[in-house]
């Protein structure tokens, strides 16, 4: 049987008990070993460390992140491209030394490696060398979060080092870093956005030479090869790159809402959507696998819409394995609609659903309609076989799964394709980030939708107002289910200074920013995230599910509490009212659902 | 030996207690039915007619204390004694027939007044739809304003000055003290936070916050109240045990970092309630552990799982082990009279059971000695009886103190089990959060401060002792420290940078730098 040297290397980096390509140390030597080609992975800040430390005026860096966002590979190729060599560096130093002119360049690859009374001296040396402007040395420095403040904390207490492990905490927690005499700088690599690295990884991985290998594979002689399709499907010839567009797509809500890809999970995502099946060793294939499993006829189950989730993992492990954990919190498989799912139970016999079935499942022999699909779909609808539901079910996850990745976008608002997730409005969500990102009109319903959404917070009642915001206070807490009291209307469109709008800031973040006059008070902002406005979007629609926490509540209410003061503020501005007594604006709610304000006076 | 200051004679009515058991350990008195925002409540009430009177944290002389409070009676009986506004609003009347209608029901039923006449309200309104709709405003911001409590029980929220009153009770016959829900637990508060170290910063901050700015609805409520209505006479009698206490610095130093946050003074006071049952609870545990001189208080916290752990078992061990400590230092403080040599000398003399008596008096003003309880032979006997009779009344109150005022903080739960236990909500997170970060705090240094000043165990490097001891595995306490993140991360209170670093932050100050 032949096998391909590149898939078994390859499958290394996918999600298998040893994990032996975790580490960069244990790539090298395996690339030499079978003499292939490495692959290319993206490297951000390469260009930005390298034009740093070529500089007249460079800086002392520290490369932070989690574990596999890619520190000891941006720290090798900086030595490489600054003229380092590679025996140099495999020979394991564990600080190394470069002279860049008349500095000399010192790396650390890992400050953890170091024992204490190693790093401690380095790290006093460093306080020292930073603070001085013409210090003969710089630093490029990579650790983990918790160890980098660890060791740092530990060094000293002098003068020197305390100013250091400040600067270093405040670059780490608030991004700024508050001390101009202290020529350093901090890259997070935990921060880059894995949206844009999961396209180069696919790239590295798809395109890599090693694949040329398969060229006179025998296995390809009549059956498919479900590795090679896999590739296939992934690369994205067939289907214009629908496929990874909304594998990007889910990777993206996912990171707007906080969970992070490591460099690391990427390439073991990727790694598992070609290799997965629940039958192969360790639920990834080799070479030898593709016959048994072509021949025991459940090729069909490395479906990479499935191995996108770890579904070719045990359930467990999957739950407990990154990415795998993150992709799951969208719930593909488990939600669905009845649009989807009639198209699929009955959308070979329906004269209405049929042209849609054909398009989307039949058409798919490998992964869609198979036999064993029609098998089950068959007996599930004759109800002969009482065993056939489950194994109906399951398939029917599966499907869900491949339908999420393979609708195209004509079909996609027919079929409400987000409903498939537990994210209904993820797709409205990417929508407007991308619109601002390329200055387009924002969809239609975005703005009505979101200030909907927040007035009904802010009141606590049903209300339909959407052209301003209605800024509510129950007169005691800020924390009271209900505000039957108006503060102030704030108009949506641009007005007297009143403005509401959504900015974006270019890494597809997004902001919801409300302006109460021309310059003060300062406009009141809200970071908005994937559930953020989820939450909006279910409460502006009536409806909230109750598995959100409180969490989205309570940070609404403290965006209110800030409105407030701002208005608070502004009314300050404007100077005192003369009224002989207090005045308490009552929301009354009209009949179509739209509030109003009620003045009552009480004369003092 | 631990500090009792001798019972305030002087202002020694004959109503009080029997006898003076749980009051010499813990003051007079903590009560279980008073909950902490009553507790608050009575506390601000305390402090205004103080500060009126010139004497605003100032204790003269120990458990001397003696204040007037108002009763505000007009205002209580148009917000909660007042049922007619919604029968009048429904019957559709003229603007005029409705208020003569109103004045008349109110001429006929209002409670505990001379003067029923709340005509000088029509003047203050321009319509009778207008006054019922801000009636209808401060019910519904009144504090625990669902309980079905009677109405002279029933509080608006504490806008101001004008919005603090006693609690009594009504009758046919007038208006009386019945310290049903203002049972001196705001006294013994007050008294706390007096001598405490920070007290003159802490009235700074609560007088200049609460009282001399008043705000809109202080005046909407003084306005509504008419002239203040004060009770008729002083109120004296408060008592507490110790003249210092590391409870009383804790929880002065706890109020100041809320009033320091940058929230209005009214999102302010939800915390401090929280915070003083906290401490409170502490006080009362701690005086206890301090009689029967065992180890420091600690309190085995589990951050709700969905699936049963070791913890769950530990923390319920730990809250029933607490419980019992009070109920058990009455014990031990009783029978320590034994040790006494006054009570030797007593056993010893020709007239036992009389000197023992009379020596039991002097420390626990009981028994009465013309009127000894029969039966009692031997002086022993004496001493069991008054165990006896402390315990009942120890169990009817004050007993409960730890396990109601717990559940209504938010530190205590049954949540999927049938035992309770110390389980911390988001709440309680939250005000404890508050309290102890100013800015950011590593999370591993936030357990320890829970640990070092509420006796919080949640953590493995704080439950090394229990782990030593075999009773969990260090694993145990380290998921639950990571629960606590998980919760803390979804309460938006804590900032992780990776697996290993992690920073609670104060949510008020974070949203200023935002």
């Amino acid at each position: 049987m032949p096998t391909n040297n590149w898939i078994r290397f390859l499958r290394n980096y996918g999600p298998i008990p040893t994990n032996d390509n975790m580490y960069d140390e244990t790539i090298q030597r395996a690339l030499a070993r079978l003499k292939m080609q490495p692959i290319e992975l993206p490297a951000q800040h390469l260009a930005w460390l390298v034009d740093n430390f070529r500089s007249e005026e460079c800086q002392s860096i520290i490369l932070t992140g989690t574990a596999g966002d890619g520190k000891t590979y941006h720290c090798r190729r900086v030595w490489l491209e600054l003229g380092g060599t590679i025996e140099d560096w495999n020979g394991g130093e564990k600080i190394q030394r470069l002279s860049l002119g008349s500095r000399q360049l010192i790396v650390v690859k890992d400050l953890s490696e170091l024992r204490s009374d190693e790093s401690k001296p380095l790290i006093e040396q460093m306080a020292w060398d930073v603070a001085d402007p013409n210090s003969p040395r710089v630093y490029l420095m990579a650790a983990n979060h918790g160890q980098l403040l660890e060791k740092m904390k530990t060094a000293g207490s002098d003068k020197t080092t305390s100013a250091l492990v400040e600067v270093v905490e405040n670059l780490l927690v608030v991004g700024r870093s508050g001390n101009s005499a202290i020529k350093l700088d901090l890259r997070d690599l935990s921060r880059s956005a894995a949206a844009v690295m999961i396209d180069q990884v696919i790239d590295a991985v798809t395109l890599h030479p090693g694949w040329d290998g398969c060229a006179d594979c025998p296995a390809l002689n009549g059956a498919t090869c479900p590795i090679r399709e896999n590739r296939e499907r992934l690369v994205g010839t067939h289907d214009k790159g629908l496929f990874r567009r909304r594998l990007c797509n889910l990777v993206e809500a996912s990171e707007q809402n906080g969970g992070h890809f490591t460099i690391r999970q990427v390439l073991s995502l990727v790694t598992n959507i070609i290799l997965g099946h629940p039958d192969a060793r360790d639920g990834l294939m080799a070479c030898t696998d593709v016959v048994e499993l072509a021949a025991a006829g459940t090729a069909e189950r490395a479906s990479p819409y499935r191995n996108v989730f770890g579904g070719n993992l045990k359930p467990s492990r999957a739950e407990r394995t990154e990415p795998f954990r993150k992709l799951n919190l969208f719930g593909i498989g488990s939600e669905t609609s009845n649009k989807v799912d009639n198209l699929l139970v009955y959308g070979a016999d329906d004269p209405a659903l049929v042209e849609t079935y054909r398009t989307l499942v039949q058409t798919d022999q490998v992964y869609g309609e198979t036999p064993a699909y029609k098998r089950a779909q068959q007996s599930y609808l004759e109800g002969d076989d009482p065993s056939a539901v489950a194994r109906f079910l399951g398939l029917l996850r599966g499907q869900r799964q491949r339908l999420f990745f393979t609708i195209s976008d004509e079909l996609a608002d027919t079929l409400d394709l987000w409903d498939l997730t537990v994210f209904r409005y993820a797709g409205l969500y990417l929508e407007t980030s991308r619109a601002l990102a390329e200055k387009r009109a924002l969809p239609r319903q975005v703005m009505p939708m979101l200030v909907r959404g927040l007035n009904r917070v802010f009141t606590g009642m049903l209300i339909q107002n959407q052209d301003e915001l209605v800024l509510a206070s129950s007169g005691s807490q800020s924390q009271s289910r209900t505000s039957p009291l108006l503060e102030e209307f704030v108009s949506v469109a641009r007005r007297a200074g009143e403005e509401v709008a959504l900015l974006g800031d270019g890494d597809g973040d997004m902001k919801l920013v409300v302006r109460l006059a021309r310059d003060d008070p300062p406009e009141v902002t809200l970071q908005l995230s994937t559930t953020r406005f989820e939450f909006l979007g279910r409460v502006a629609e009536g409806a909230l599910p109750t598995s959100f926490s409180l969490e989205c509540h309570e940070d609404l209410l403290a965006f209110k509490a800030r409105l407030l003061s701002a208005v608070e503020r502004r009314r300050f501005l404007d100077g005192d009212d003369r009224s002989d007594g207090i005045v308490l604006k009552f929301i009354d709610l009209n009949s179509d659902g739209r509030a109003s304000s009620r003045s009552v006076t009480v004369r003092l | 030996m631990m500090e009792i200051l001798k019972r305030p004679i002087s202002h020694e009515d004959r109503t009080g207690p029997a006898f003076w058991v749980d009051e010499a350990i813990w003051g007079h008195r903590l009560h279980d039915e008073q909950t902490p925002w009553l507790i608050l409540l009575e506390f601000l009430g305390v402090l205004r007619s103080e500060q009126v009177a010139g004497r605003a944290f100032a204790e003269g002389e120990f458990n001397a204390l003696s204040y007037r409070p108002q009763t505000q009676l007009r205002l209580r009986n148009l917000i909660f004694n007042n049922p007619y506004l919604l029968t009048i609003g429904a019957e559709g009347l003229s603007d005029d027939a409705a208020w003569t209608k109103w004045l008349e029901l109110m001429e006929q039923n209002a409670g505990g007044l001379e003067s029923r006449d709340f005509s000088y309200l029509r003047g203050r309104f321009d319509s009778f739809d207008d006054f019922a709709s801000v009636v209808g405003f401060l019910q519904s911001s009144a504090i625990e304003g669902a309980s079905n409590k009677r109405w002279s029980s029933k509080f608006v929220f504490p806008f101001g000055p004008s919005a603090l009153y006693e609690d009594a009770a009504v009758t046919a016959s007038g208006v009386s003290t019945d310290r049903r829900f203002f049972a001196r637990t705001g006294e013994v508060l007050y008294l706390m936070l007096c001598r405490s170290k920070r007290a003159a910063e802490l009235k700074e901050r609560l007088v200049g916050k609460l009282f001399e700015q008043p705000t809109v609805y202080d005046r909407l409520v003084a306005a509504l109240q008419g002239e203040p209505q004060l009770a008729e006479r002083d109120r004296p009698g408060a008592y507490l045990p110790c003249s210092t206490h590391p409870m009383f610095d804790q929880l002065a130093e706890d109020w100041i970092a809320i009033l320091d946050s940058p929230i209005s003074v009214f999102d302010a006071l939800p915390h401090i309630v929280t915070i003083t049952g906290l401490n409170l609870v502490r006080y009362q545990l701690d005086r206890a552990r301090e009689l029967l001189d065992s180890v420091p208080i600690t309190m085995i916290c589990e951050i709700v799982s969905p699936k049963k752990t070791v913890i769950r078992d530990l923390a319920a061990d730990s809250f029933q082990a607490n419980n019992a400590l009070p109920g058990l230092a009455i014990e031990h403080y009783v029978r320590s009279a034994e040790t006494s040599h006054e009570w030797q000398l007593a056993v010893a003399s020709d007239d036992a059971v009389l000197s023992a008596a009379e020596v039991l008096g002097r420390q626990f003003d009981w028994p009465d000695p013309d009127d000894l309880p029969t039966g009692m032979s031997n002086p022993r006997d004496l001493i069991d009886e008054l165990v006896g009779r402390a315990k009942t009344r120890h169990a009817q109150h004050v007993g409960k103190v730890h396990s109601t005022w717990a559940r209504q903080i938010g530190l205590s739960s049954r949540r999927s089990s049938r035992r309770v236990r110390y389980a911390p909500t988001d709440r309680l997170l939250k005000t404890l959060v508050v309290c102890c970060v100013s800015e950011r705090m590593e999370f591993k240094d936030f357990l320890a401060a829970l640990h070092d000043r509420y006796g919080f165990v949640i953590g493995d490097q704080q439950a090394a002792s229990i782990v030593g001891a075999g009773k969990a595995d260090q694993e145990d306490f380290s998921d639950n420290a990571r629960r606590l993140e998980e919760r803390l991360i979804s309460l938006g209170l804590l900032n992780r940078l990776s697996d290993s670093a992690a920073y609670v932050e104060n949510p008020f100050r974070r949203e200023v730098r935002a």
